[in-house]
């Protein structure tokens, strides 16, 4: 096959990644401009030279926020999906292995989860940790993405195939713990993997769905998605606000995406 | 059937713990609905006769006891924010919701169960690259954004509906229908997007699969072997996504129906949080959750039901 | 393979097309036609209003608080006087009002042949029963407290005096309550008043019908049919209003405004009628001293805030009172502090913060304006040294944490008056005034206050006002911003749209220009 010797993917996934990794800290060390200065005769400029991205309501530069609200992106996404997947996978590996009384109780607390309004648990949970804090939001939108990937990984721990795989590990006399980590977990990867990416791209959606219900980051801090709730208000008056900070956005979630997709190939071939 | 009714049994479970834990979760945060309901207009006074009023000055779980013996025998309260008896305020909007999400689950279901496995059998680089492009670009699409832009072409531009006027689904269910159709595509694209995605990842998974080899190498066509193997096989974990997605399109629907100003079920959960109207919070709470979980066992019996025949 | 991909795409495009187009021929209503515009609702003598807040409280008018259902329901309830656009007060359920000439008595005539919206007649046991309702003290504080000053009401045929236990000259403000029928327990859900227009339903999140009232007593409405949709969404209401499915909607900002077509629209300013600060807690360090207060005063320029987040638009304020209330509306306190960050970093210095310090702005985070210009203010703020962190919090959060508790460094939030006495606006900085929720405490400030409350001569009264409205501005109680703009959107043929000194909408005098009914 094709992808087989190259993987253009991974190679090109990797390079966007990096690439926007290096921007968001260049960005944070030499922004072109201040990113909160406002300009009252500078408000909602077209692009320019000037002006990559032109100005905001502020009159603030797009560009320099959107460096810095790439960082914040970039950050919030991949702490959400971090906590989400790395408790959902321990809860999934636990009740998708062991079954019996940890398994219920587990996924009882898991649906309770899952069955709460994932809106009112980040509100709730932003109300109980404090507003104005990132660490509050990361924590908040990390709750509600646990019980997605717990359910996901128990579903792969408990497949078929991994089945097989238990039953001849234990004839071979593994323990459990080295059986899930060592055996099984890399037989759920191409489970895993792609919902990371697809986690990461919803983290993204939900951050900007939080800031569109204003429980987002806190102003005068920019994410991206709070930089398009507040695009898609102007949208007539600034089409290039939301055009400009949206192509961030998508390719962000490409090079993520593809990059995702490469590694899965790798698994594969 | 026994397995079914144990699963029916902790439906239930779930259901009361998700409304124990909004009850209380509601002690802890700031915010009172005398407090809230009276405004700038407030005094100490008022407050207290007002929560009098309101049964508030009771415990905590005197007053769970209590909302919990209405909501089991039918009463499921009345509103302080409205002062009308909840059940009259939510049932029009559940209805405009579950249509809303059933037409979104039904676009999802009909359009990325196709898509992705067409997508799966793509070989060529060109193809499979736009491929990836174009579904990278759909899931990236917050449905805030996605439903400006609708509400922009095609009620402003081309007048196919007429953004912030949703018609009574009771008097004219069609033109209601038709609304809800926009904003079901906004939130049906990045999920169709996304399940595309994991299909063709898993179909592409399970044709590396030894068996798919073997049964390649006895000179059974692809599109055989996708027919009587692979499909089985990603069944399961594409059911137990599209059941997870059935729960998140709730989410999804809370923010476009404020972008359509559709008078739904996630808008009312909202403003009734702002208000801390918990009588009408409790009931969509438990009514969501019921929701969430009554799909979830449902993804689960068919898993379940799969596997058997399987195994 | 490719091509099977593309032509699926298509096919998936063209699906999506399709389906919309067989929903546009199959429809007869009017989003099928090329001109969705209000020219339906022109011909049917009705409009639709968008707001951005349900009426999400008792309807009842004398249990409902918010500002919003009191626009609403303007049209609705009557007193026996009530404001006209000029804010002067004018007969209403009273055919004639007679002071006496101490001031310490009002004698009101009723009105022949007014009928509540039920049908009945409004006779003197409701009137009396209105008032009663709302200075009944047995369970504590009365509805309006101010009504305390009734010594004694005496109805003779259908003249009603009120004895004052002294001369009160915000009386008559007060006699603006809804006069409601005595016998009826609908309030809350269908309630029933006297005014141009009868209220027809509400439906929760939704809409709110008012439909006009052929009975009334005065100049009848305009309009056959008022419908108020709600949508919190800004960008909803602007869609709304570009579909064609709203052709009035009050409160949007310059942003929402500039985006409508000129050809559709007529945009008609205002003004909200609040004072718009950065109220701080002046019992919370660092703002417990006055040197800080004013240097936080020095280092904003309140013009550029409105140029920077109302693009221009809005009125600068220097203290607790704004233009509407004319005589009582000192200007040249706008200018008591121009920006001057030398001053304002002296001025630090000297209380002991040479570097500045870190403080929290709380925010309820739905309303946008006020998110703004804190947005701006903590630009401004920075400059001098002090480092701002913004708390958006739910409004119930503010009403229960910062109002109700006062527990918050400092708010931005714009304060209105519940009526057009300046006590509205003054009362809630006398020191242990319920409502004080900056916790403004001076000696000097109380000291007036008192004596404004046995004052009763209109011109001493006045210089009394003006006297506080100085002392906040000096001790820089909190930093003044503006009296925010209040932009309308109307839809072009919808005539006599009127701006009243209150919160209100008047309906009754709005109608279409070329479908005219008189």
């Amino acid at each position: 096959m094709a992808a087989r010797k190259s993987n253009p993917f991974l190679i090109l996934g990797g390079v966007l990644i990096a690439a926007f990794l290096a921007l968001a800290v260049f960005g944070a060390l030499f922004s072109p401009q201040d990113p909160n200065a406002m300009q009252a005769g500078e408000k909602l400029l077209a692009p320019s030279l000037t002006h990559l991205f032109g100005t905001d309501r502020f009159g603030r530069d797009i560009f320099s926020r959107a460096l810095a609200g790439l960082g914040t992106t970039f950050f919030v996404a991949a702490a959400t999906v971090a906590i989400g997947a790395v408790f959902g996978t321990l809860t999934g590996a636990l009740t998708g292995y062991y079954g019996g009384v940890a398994d219920a109780a587990l996924m009882r607390l898991n649906d309770t989860l899952t069955a709460f309004p994932a809106v009112l648990l980040a509100l709730l949970a932003i109300s109980l940790l404090g507003p104005g804090k990132e660490s509050s939001l990361v924590l908040a939108l990390g709750l509600v993405f646990i019980p997605g990937y717990a359910r996901l990984m128990r579903t792969a721990f408990a497949s078929p195939s991994n089945r097989a795989f238990v039953l001849s590990a234990r004839l071979m006399g593994a323990k459990g713990a080295r059986i899930i980590f060592v055996q099984l977990l890399p037989n759920t990867l191409p489970t895993l993997l792609p919902a990371l990416t697809i986690g990461f791209n919803n983290a993204v959606l939900a951050e900007a769905g939080m800031s569109f219900l204003g429980i987002g980051v806190t102003p005068p801090d920019a994410s991206l998605g709070y930089m398009l709730s507040e695009a898609q208000g102007m949208l007539a008056a600034a089409p290039w606000y939301a055009a400009c900070v949206g192509g961030v956005i998508v390719l962000l979630v490409f090079a993520v995406g593809l990059f995702g997709e490469g590694l899965q190939r790798r698994m594969h071939t | 059937m026994k397995y079914a009714a144990k699963k029916i049994g902790m439906l239930v479970i779930t259901v009361l713990l998700v409304s124990f834990l909004t009850f209380m979760a509601f002690q802890l945060i700031s915010g009172d609905p005398a407090e809230t309901l009276l405004g700038t207009a407030a005094t100490p006074e008022r407050v207290q006769a007002l929560r009098e009023e309101l049964g508030l000055d009771r415990p905590f779980l005197v007053r769970y006891g209590s909302w919990l013996l209405g909501f089991l025998t039918g009463d499921l309260g009345e509103s302080y924010s409205y002062r009308q008896p909840v059940w009259e305020l939510v049932a029009p909007k559940l209805a405009s919701t579950a249509a809303l999400t059933g037409i979104s689950f039904v676009l999802i279901t009909l359009l990325s169960l196709p898509l992705g496995v067409l997508s799966a059998r793509v070989r060529s680089n060109v193809a499979d690259g736009i491929r990836t492009a174009f579904n990278q670009l759909c899931m990236a699409l917050p449905p805030f954004v996605l439903g400006v832009l609708l509400s922009w072409v095609f009620g402003i531009l081309l007048h196919r509906f007429m953004p912030g006027d949703f018609p009574s689904l009771t008097a004219d269910p069609a033109g209601a229908l038709r609304y809800l159709f926009y904003a079901a595509v906004c939130i049906a694209v990045p999920r169709i997007a996304m399940t595309v995605r994991l299909l063709r990842s898993n179909i592409a998974g399970e044709m590396q699969k030894e068996y798919v080899l073997a049964a390649a190498a006895r000179g059974a066509s692809p599109t055989m072997i996708l027919r009587r193997h692979v499909l089985k096989n990603v069944l399961l974990p594409t059911v137990t996504f599209l059941g997870q997605t059935m729960a998140e399109i709730i989410g999804a629907a809370i923010i476009v129906e404020q972008v359509f100003a559709i008078p739904g079920i996630g808008r009312f959960l909202v403003s009734s949080v702002a208000n801390r109207d918990y009588p009408v919070v409790q009931t969509i709470v438990v009514l969501l959750a019921f929701w969430v979980v009554l799909t979830g066992t449902l993804a689960e019996l068919i898993n379940h039901a799969v596997d058997k025949r399987l195994g | 393979m490719k091509k099977k991909i593309l032509a699926l795409l298509l096919v998936l495009c063209l699906g999506c097309s399709l389906l919309t187009a067989c929903g546009g021929k199959t429809n007869n209503g009017p989003t099928g036609k090329d001109t969705p515009t209000g020219s339906d609702r022109a011909a049917a003598n009705e409009i639709t209003v968008g707001i951005a807040q349900d009426l999400d409280e008792s309807l009842d008018p004398h249990k409902a608080v918010a500002a919003g259902t009191k626009e609403v329901m303007f049209n609705v309830f009557e007193g026996l006087v009530k404001p006209d656009k000029d804010g002067n007060l004018i007969p209403a359920i009273a055919s004639e009002v007679n002071v006496a000439e101490d001031g310490g008595s009002y004698t009101f005539t009723l009105r022949d042949g007014v009928k509540f919206h039920n049908g009945e007649a409004v006779t003197m046991q409701d009137v009396l029963y209105s008032i009663n309702r709302n200075a009944d003290d047995s369970a504590g504080e009365p509805l309006i407290p101010a009504l305390s000053v009734i010594a004694d009401m005496t109805a003779e045929d259908n003249r009603l005096t009120v004895t004052l236990e002294q001369p009160d000259s915000d009386f008559l403000a007060y006699m603006t309550l809804a006069i409601l029928p005595e016998n009826y327990d609908k309030q809350d859900t269908a309630p029933v008043g006297t005014g141009p227009f009868r209220f027809v339903s509400r439906t929760a999140q939704d809409s709110i019908v008012l439909e006009r009232f052929a009975d009334y007593w005065g100049a009848p409405a305009k309009l056959d049919r008022v419908t108020y949709k709600v949508i919190e969404n800004a960008q909803g209401l602007l869609l709304g209003l570009q579909s064609g499915a709203l052709d009035l909607v009050s409160h949007l900002g310059s942003t929402q405004t500039s985006q409508l077509s000129e050809k559709d629209f007529r945009i008609e300013e205002g003004t909200m009628n609040l004072v718009q600060a950065l109220y701080l807690n002046n019992a919370e360090k660092p703002f417990d001293d006055v040197r800080v207060r004013q240097a936080l005063c020095y280092a904003v320029d309140k013009q550029a805030v409105l140029e920077l987040a109302f693009d221009g638009y809005g009125h600068p304020l220097g203290s607790s009172m704004f233009p509407a209330f004319g005589r009582y509306f000192d200007g040249s306190l706008t200018d008591y502090y121009t920006q001057d960050t030398e001053k304002a970093k002296a001025l630090l210095a000297e209380a002991g913060y040479p570097d500045g310090f870190d403080m929290t702005v709380t925010v309820p985070s739905n309303y946008q304006p006020h998110m703004d210009t804190a947005e701006v203010l903590s630009e401004m703020l920075g400059a001098v040294g002090i480092r701002v962190t913004i708390l958006p919090v739910e409004w119930s959060s503010w009403l229960s944490d910062v109002y109700g508790g006062r527990k918050f460094q400092s708010t931005v939030i714009g304060v209105d008056a519940s009526n057009l006495t300046a006590d509205a606006l003054l009362g809630r900085f006398y020191s242990t005034a319920s409502n004080n929720f900056t916790n403004y405490s001076n000696a000097e400030f109380d000291a007036l206050y008192e004596q404004a409350q046995n004052t009763f001569d209109e011109d001493a009264y006045t210089s009394l006002v003006l006297q506080m409205e100085k002392n906040l501005t000096e001790n820089a109680a909190n930093v003044y911003i503006q009296d925010m703009a209040d932009l309308v959107a109307v839809r072009k043929g919808l005539a006599g749209l009127q701006f009243y000194p209150l919160y209100v909408l008047d309906a009754a005098s709005l109608y279409w220009a070329d479908t005219a009914v008189s």
